[in-house]
């Protein structure tokens, strides 16, 4: 069985705040959400620059009772992003237990900064003050699968920066071969005191402005927030007349087998994902119109990233337009993926490629056109957002218009 | 639509290296359990755990290598080496497009307990940047991938107890529809100081009796395990092809949350529908290897409610349990019922259910007995504390 899938409902909470239309219009705006970060001291560190969710949205008077997830923020985030997207969508909040909608999400950093209380507890034999469960990566989908009565197939995909797109990829495989008809993807993130530590001893966070694809490039912020997707079969879109923001029509997932935490030097491993996306769909390299690059702006991703696309797309790689988010909205760790597949499915929708901020795509290897300055209109039929992460992980999902898809399945 | 079919199990547990060392075990009635460590504030004083002694782990990196990774990471990386080795793939011989799907409940917390140390200790200067890898939960499956040259199609699922089973199910999703030949797959989980804290505060008074109890209402105490479970998966022909040894073939695959009703029933209602979808009657399932964990918590009194009604109505089911064996552990030993339902289609006799409650009812005890034969079907039930549930349905090659 292979139903074609689309995406009806969206949501999301970023560094801009709350909304996909805020995230939509911060992107357009070309200016970042880059700040001082204020949940910890950032002092000790060589970059104190994150992009947290603003403190409005932290402090919205009672919405963490209601939206039920008040001991653990990215659980939070979440909540407010999935309650947007099945509201958009027009179902929910909450479904019967015969309507088997899935679960599959992702995330990297949910439950650090919990767990990092539970530690202090530990080492000073104290009782925890938090629910030892909300930091589990696993706390965010019961608390939504709860929260909704999702009874389909549920689960959590952790594969470091890659892992939303890569479960938007899962939850499409769920509902494309009929383990349930539609399904709610997506995920949230935290900015944590100990990845930030981490990426400055790397070296990874800059200390100016981030800027993807420019040969004067030092690094990136750490994002977070949340996104969500509520996703179900074109039949099921069309007989109850949904809007469709975009389709589904394939992913792919690789592992470099290079390095644990960097990139290839060749960008093989990562064309795997690409290549992988593109036969899953159906489609040829000429087909791609636009890429949201995984672009975190560091010398290792940007080059093995061009590397990756010039390889996979050869001379029409100059005829692509791609964009990075994450000089605008940071380096969002895990729900990196669903903030740009949402930010994909949104330039499907209004054929518009918000900018690069800060850069101007002077990095040499670079044929692709990076849109700078101002959003671009173009018409774009079909386009892929990339994620890659530690331990190789890549992941690569392919988006169309679909009233402009004509499908051409690769696999029965 | 291709077969998928079970070539390779690699595990490394409490009880040693390899299924037949667990099956020597069971049949003997011996378990690898050890004294809960007086420094980890044991719950009760007859309170177990269930620790990976010693295993050849320069089998497959040097002393150097070895140094810089964790527990996860050496444990998962060895028993990948040995399930590949077990389909027949020598060293560094696997296919480079082999998929990696790894489950795992939390199988990181020890490393990141490790890495964030000196954050808690106000001293952040401190923090070790080697160190910070190991925060990744893929990171082990990254080290696999490098490790034995795997270029497929590659993830890690962190959804609790069961993250392995749906690993396994994904996998075999990817060789079904063509998007990958081969795969390996499984979980693996952890036990340290910290990751015993956290057992403490996760499992609260199912630590508390200080004796497991399977299959019944009362409440028992959970055994703390480690170990790593993989399994290779291939398309049929694959392995027809290169003419591997099969234990099993993945015929059916389900999964779902607990909704509003009855959750004995769903599961149930979740077992019948894989035996239909996989065009078999509910009476040619010859064992049920179950979750049940040793606490009859919530969801293992749930599964067992299925079970009395199963067995009511099939006479042919006989019930394995192999946390009776290893312990709970979690993601680790679910990816372990999987590979006892492959051992027991390829010959095994069921394993009699050590530590059954005292109130297990007559059925049950006599189905959970040991000795049947294992010639049709094998279910595999995967249960969650917060309701998510998986199964899977095995038959022969």
């Amino acid at each position: 069985m292979n139903r074609r899938v689309v995406i009806t409902g969206m949501g999301a909470v970023s560094p801009y705040g709350r909304g996909v239309e805020t995230l939509w219009s911060g992107l357009l705006s070309g200016e970042s959400a880059m700040q001082k970060i204020r949940h910890f001291d950032p002092a000790p560190y060589r970059s104190g620059w994150g992009g947290e969710v603003p403190r409005e949205v932290y402090d919205l008077p009672n919405e963490r009772e209601r939206l039920g997830a008040a001991d653990e923020d990215s659980a939070y985030f979440l909540s407010m992003a999935v309650e947007e997207a099945l509201t958009m969508a027009g179902v929910g909040p909450g479904f019967d237990d015969n309507a088997r909608v899935g679960c599959v999400l992702g995330t990297l950093c949910a439950g650090l900064r919990n767990l990092r209380d539970i530690c202090h507890s530990f080492e000073n034999r104290l009782e925890p003050e938090l629910p030892v469960g909300a930091s589990l990566a696993s706390y965010q989908l019961d608390h939504i699968t709860r929260r909704h009565n999702l009874t389909g197939p549920s689960s959590m995909v952790s594969t470091a920066c890659s892992s939303t797109t890569d479960a938007l990829g899962y939850a499409f495989d769920l509902v494309r071969h009929g383990d349930c008809d539609a399904c709610v993807s997506g995920g949230g993130d935290v900015l944590s005191e100990a990845i930030h530590a981490a990426f400055n001893g790397l070296q990874s966070i800059t200390t100016s402005r981030p800027r993807p694809f420019d040969q004067a490039r030092d690094g990136f912020f750490i994002g977070e927030g949340a996104g969500a997707f509520f996703i179900e079969t074109l039949d099921s879109a069309m007989s109850r007349g949904a809007r469709i923001y975009a389709e589904i029509v394939g992913y792919g997932l690789s592992n470099t087998g290079y390095h644990l935490t960097a990139t290839s030097e060749d960008g093989a491993g990562e064309a795997l994902a690409l290549l992988r996306a593109l036969e899953d769909a159906g489609l040829r390299p000429d087909h791609i119109d636009f890429i949201n690059c995984h672009g975190t702006g560091t010398r290792y991703n940007d080059g093995s990233e061009i590397r990756a696309i010039n390889h996979v797309f050869g001379e029409h790689a100059r005829n692509i337009h791609i964009t990075s988010n994450k000089a605008s909205i940071g380096h969002c760790m895990g729900v990196a993926g669903a903030l740009e597949a949402a930010s994909t499915a949104m330039t499907l929708d209004r054929q518009l490629i918000p900018p690069t901020a800060h850069s101007t795509g002077d990095e040499t290897e670079l044929v692709s056109q990076l849109v700078t300055g101002e959003p671009l209109t173009r018409p774009i039929r079909y386009a892929l957002s990339q994620s890659f992460g530690f331990g190789g992980a890549c992941s690569c999902i392919a988006l169309a218009r679909h009233d402009q898809h004509t499908p051409e399945p690769a696999h029965a | 639509m291709r077969d998928v079919v079970i070539t390779g199990i690699g595990v490394v547990g409490p009880h040693g290296v390899g299924m037949s060392s667990l099956s020597t075990s069971a049949q003997d009635g011996r378990c690898a359990f050890a004294q809960w460590p007086a420094t980890a504030d044991p719950p009760h004083p007859q309170s177990r755990i269930a620790t990976v002694a010693d295993y050849p782990k320069t089998r497959y990196f040097s002393e150097r290598h070895l140094r810089l990774m964790d527990k996860a990471m050496s444990m998962s990386a060895f028993a990948a080496g040995v399930a590949l080795a077990d389909a027949g793939f020598e060293d560094g011989a696997a296919p480079p497009h082999t998929a990696t799907m790894l489950g795992t409940a939390r199988a990181e917390q020890t490393s990141i307990h490790k890495f964030m140390l000196p954050l808690v200790q106000g001293k952040p200067e401190r923090l070790n940047p080697s160190d910070f890898p190991l925060v990744a939960r893929n990171i082990s499956c990254g080290q696999i991938a490098i490790r034995f040259a795997l270029r497929g199609p590659s993830s890690v699922l962190s959804s609790g107890s069961i993250a392995s089973i749906e690993a396994i199910s994904r996998g075999a999703r990817l060789i079904r529809n063509g998007r990958a030949e081969v795969a390996l797959v499984g979980g693996m989980e952890v036990l340290s100081k910290f990751a015993l804290y956290m057992s403490r505060k996760l499992y609260g008074d199912d630590l508390l009796t200080g004796k497991p109890a399977f299959l019944g209402e009362q409440g028992g105490a959970l055994v703390p395990s480690e170990g790593a479970c993989l399994l290779v998966l291939e398309s049929a022909e694959h392995a027809e092809r290169r003419q591997a040894r099969i234990y099993a073939r993945i015929t059916a695959c389900a999964a779902g949350r607990q909704g509003r009703g009855e959750a004995g029933a769903t599961l149930h209602a979740c077992w019948n529908d894989l035996t239909r979808s996989a065009s078999m009657t509910p009476d040619q399932v010859d064992v049920i290897v179950a979750g049940s964990g040793g606490g009859n918590r919530a969801h293992e009194r749930a599964e067992t409610s299925a079970l009395d009604r199963w067995v009511g109505e099939n006479d042919a089911a006989a019930i394995v349990v192999p946390r009776s064996l290893v312990g709970e552990g979690e993601a680790w030993t679910s990816a372990l019922q999987v590979a006892c339902a492959a051992r027991m289609l390829a010959g095994d006799t069921t394993w009699p259910v050590r530590d059954l409650a005292s109130d297990t009812g007559e059925t049950l005890r006599q189905r959970a007995a040991g000795g049947n034969s294992v010639k049709r079907a094998a279910l595999v039930s995967g249960i969650q504390s917060q309701g998510a549930y998986s199964a899977m349905l095995l038959q022969p090659a």
